[in-house]
């Protein structure tokens, strides 16, 4: 049988840690109703000791700070008692501007990135830039060329034994920012084009064209298309 | 305020700069301090009040230690912590605040003092075993308005009043002990047992910042054997066992001050 006082105390220092470390990644509240998500699954001996609700059991234990968005009231959320209250409450519900787990890392070539994590074979491996893009070889440091760039076993992402996919997406991105600065290169120039996810209307339009690509003059002349349909063609997704 | 407070002894013993907020030597200055003056006026009548104000914590732990000096005997009451070192801001915030805070201590006076013998919240917190004291150990009327108040109190009594055994003529816990409250004319001997620390001796006088009735304590029996058999807890948080006793009553007060003494 659970010791219930045992269980009031793990619960009280569950949610002052879930909400202490909400904070510390996101910056913003802890929504209880998350908070409650998270008791339920992660502590299950805590429901009798939060049975009248959790936002009453906080009230009544403030290990926490509970506040409610002015103008939705819906939502409640809890900070660390260390977090002084703005003015504007709200500010609190969105996550915070800049913090160490919102790092907005470059999208690389593939090429560029898998030359941080696959081994080299030989002493050293050579990044060259050129016209065509980027040319990954490996080969002896004596080898080095123009316009190339090192990358030595030191470089690379470190071997991250038992690391979530995550972290080790982290530890390459650290990687890539140390030899790019190592080198005094830009990130742009390894950057991975950037994929047009919707397609502007004239492309469709251009699309539309070619299909009349194959037709004579003459044939193209006995086309006419009301412009009010080209227009409407155009807008189609 | 003037007009409330003429008369009135200021103690306000003073903290360094860097101790201000709920640290552990403001705590334990502000318990010695009151103990002393506590010690000193010997008694105090009903309508005496008891509120600690302090900047609100930082830390988690800071709540604690300052509600488990405070929690039980005096009123609790948080000051903004942007007033922290601002003594003019500070004292206006009190000064407004306190006027919303003396119904809730009457409130909670006419249910600790007045109707001692039906409501709960004189309970020894320690000794009575039940999920109504486990509610009064925490800030159980943090953020509550008079209306929210006089409806928690009112649930509280209601559920202490489903204890009660009208056989035996008390109200019995968890652990099969049967709590008679002392009538009026047997709250004589010791009116306000110190206990043997500070806390023990604030909590002798005062429950959530108001007064206690001098003397007012349980006869407390067990339901189910002539003799009590149980473990107590001493209101210094000690344990006490009555097993080789052969007690067939004992006293609790509700600062757990057992009596009589082994």
């Amino acid at each position: 049988m659970t010791d219930p006082n045992n269980a009031e105390a793990k619960t009280l220092r569950f949610i002052e840690d879930f909400v202490q470390q909400h904070w510390d990644e996101l910056g913003s509240v802890c929504y209880l109703s998350n908070l409650g998500f998270r008791l339920k699954n992660d502590l299950p001996e805590s429901q009798k000791v939060v049975a009248d609700g959790l936002h009453e059991f906080l009230r009544r234990n403030p290990i926490v700070r509970v506040v409610q968005h002015p103008e939705i009231s819906q939502k409640i959320g809890a900070v660390p008692l260390s977090v002084a209250v703005p003015d504007q409450i709200e500010d609190l519900f969105s996550k915070k501007v800049s913090s160490s787990s919102d790092k907005k890392w470059g999208s690389y070539e593939q090429v560029f990135w898998d030359a941080f994590i696959k081994p080299i074979d030989g002493e050293v491996r050579f990044v060259c830039l050129d016209d065509t893009g980027i040319e990954v070889s490996d080969g002896q440091a004596s080898d080095k060329k123009e316009d190339c760039y090192e990358i030595t076993s030191q470089d690379q992402t470190k071997d991250l034994a038992g690391a979530t996919i995550s972290e080790r997406v982290a530890a390459t991105h650290e990687a890539i920012s140390a030899w790019l600065e190592k080198n005094s290169l830009q990130q742009e120039a390894f950057s991975a084009p950037k994929k047009n996810l919707r397609r502007r209307g004239g492309d469709r339009l251009d699309d539309f064209f070619n299909v009349f690509g194959g037709l004579s003059e003459e044939e193209l002349s006995r086309i006419a298309i009301p412009l009010d349909i080209l227009f409407k063609l155009s807008a189609k997704k | 305020m003037k007009a409330r407070i003429e008369g009135a002894c200021v103690v306000a013993p003073a903290v360094k700069k860097k101790q201000v907020g709920a640290t552990q030597s403001a705590i334990s200055l502000a318990m010695d301090s009151l103990v002393e003056e506590l010690a000193n006026a010997k008694s105090h009548s009903e309508p005496a009040r008891l509120s600690l104000w302090l900047y609100e914590p930082e830390e988690a732990d800071q709540f604690r230690e300052v509600w488990s000096a405070f929690g039980h005997s005096a009123w609790v009451e948080f000051v903004p912590r942007s007033f922290v070192n601002k003594m003019r801001p500070t004292r206006e915030y009190v000064e407004k605040r306190i006027n919303a805070v003396r119904p809730l201590l009457h409130e909670v006076s006419t249910a600790a003092y007045a109707n001692r013998k039906t409501s709960p919240l004189p309970l020894p917190l320690r000794n009575f075993s039940s999920p109504i004291t486990k509610e009064l150990r925490t800030y159980w009327y943090n953020d509550l308005d008079a209306g929210k108040l006089s409806k928690q109190i009112k649930s509280l009594k209601m559920r202490f009043r489903q204890t009660r055994d009208k056989t035996l003529g008390g109200y019995e816990d968890d652990k099969a002990l049967i709590f008679k409250p002392a009538k009026d004319n047997e709250c004589h001997g010791i009116a306000h047992p110190t206990g043997t620390g500070g806390k023990a001796f604030a909590c002798g006088r005062f429950r959530y910042g108001v007064a206690l009735f001098p003397g007012f304590h349980y006869d407390v029996t067990a339901a189910k054997s002539p003799t009590l058999k149980i473990d107590l807890k001493t209101s210094a948080g000690a344990v006490r066992s009555l097993k080789g006793e052969k007690r067939s009553y004992i006293n609790i007060f509700p600062n757990d001050h057992l009596l009589p003494e082994k």
